[in-house]
């Protein structure tokens, strides 16, 4: 394949899935920057990727198997937002906060920091990136009955943090 | 019927928007229960607040990345993909291997013959015969 050809299918697919992988880990991370650079990462390694995408392993399964693994490697490796989900002080006072907090983009953020991490990855590839539970189980390599228990257990807790924060 | 059944089932009738078989009882325990009025709620809030949270790739994302993919397909003209089916690669690599081993015998076999012609070439060996030696010791020299 010729180098234009070969670029024009990177960017037929980049721009089919950023929105969705930018997303996901934009709220995967809750930092702008970081949740940038992985989406750079996973799209450099899907364009030098010499794996063949076909019905096994479809090109959206494959990006956001990889963005989720990137997410979860750098939310162990730093820790931060586990930590920010034990964090007493800020949820105690945060009813206060709530007051002055109008904007629902910190809203949702404020909620999603505070749950397990595959707890948010499922609730977003779910409710942010809409993908199916067919693609959510291929996504986490599990089966479908794990996704709709996963998916009711996350909302249940996310629900549960929101009324924590925000009251009901 | 408990809560987390009733609630796991709400939250599949969310993402499918099936009909559920019991119907009737999910409606009347979720009209009776607060917890599993409350998980329902939140359930459709968190929905539309994700709906309005959904944004688009920053531009300058775009540029920096399209760039980045064309100064690498430029830059490392090893790095192109030989895009070669997984059988073809390793046909090939068994050829190679029977070739070499192939190789390496004939060579060998060639080797033989011509350590063999160069035997067969040689001038005939010429045999000296000879007394053997005998040393005779004295006979005190022996008793020691
Ligand atoms: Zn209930």
């Amino acid at each position: 394949m010729s180098d234009p050809e070969k670029i024009g299918e990177f960017e037929a697919v980049y721009n089919k899935h950023k929105a969705g992988i930018y997303n996901f880990c934009r709220r995967m991370l809750s930092a702008g920057d970081e949740g940038k650079d992985v989406v750079r990462e996973v799209f450099l390694k899907f364009f030098q990727s010499p794996a063949s995408f076909d019905g096994e392993m479809p090109v959206k399964v494959w990006l956001y198997r990889s963005a989720r693994n990137r997410c979860l490697n750098i939310i162990r490796d730093n820790g931060k937002l586990a930590r920010e989900g034990e964090n007493g002080d800020e949820i105690a006072g945060a009813n206060s906060a709530a007051d002055n907090l109008h904007d629902e983009t910190q809203i949702i953020g404020r909620v999603l920091k505070r749950l397990p991490a595959d707890y948010r990855g499922i609730l977003i590839l779910r409710e942010w990136d809409d993908l199916s539970y067919e693609e959510i189980a291929r996504t986490l390599d599990t089966t479908i009955s794990a996704v709709k228990s996963k998916l009711f257990k996350a909302r249940k807790q996310a629900g549960e943090v929101y009324r924590k924060l925000f009251g009901d | 019927m408990n809560c987390d059944y009733i609630q796991e089932k709400l939250s599949a009738f969310l993402d499918r928007g099936e009909s559920f078989e019991d119907a009737d009882g999910v409606l009347s325990h979720l009209y009776g229960c607060n917890e599993c009025k409350a998980f329902f709620t939140s359930a459709i809030k968190l929905r539309s607040l994700a709906v309005r949270d959904k944004v688009t790739a920053p531009p300058e994302l775009d540029d920096s990345l399209l760039r980045e993919v064309k100064k690498r397909r430029k830059v490392n003209p090893l790095s192109y993909r030989l895009r070669l089916p997984v059988y073809v690669i390793s046909a090939a690599a068994v050829f190679l291997l029977v070739l070499s081993f192939t190789f390496g015998y004939l060579m060998q076999e060639r080797v033989h013959q011509r350590e063999l012609k160069a035997v067969l070439q040689a001038p005939p060996a010429r045999v000296v015969y000879s007394m053997p030696t005998q040393v005779v010791y004295p006979a005190a020299l022996r008793q020691q």
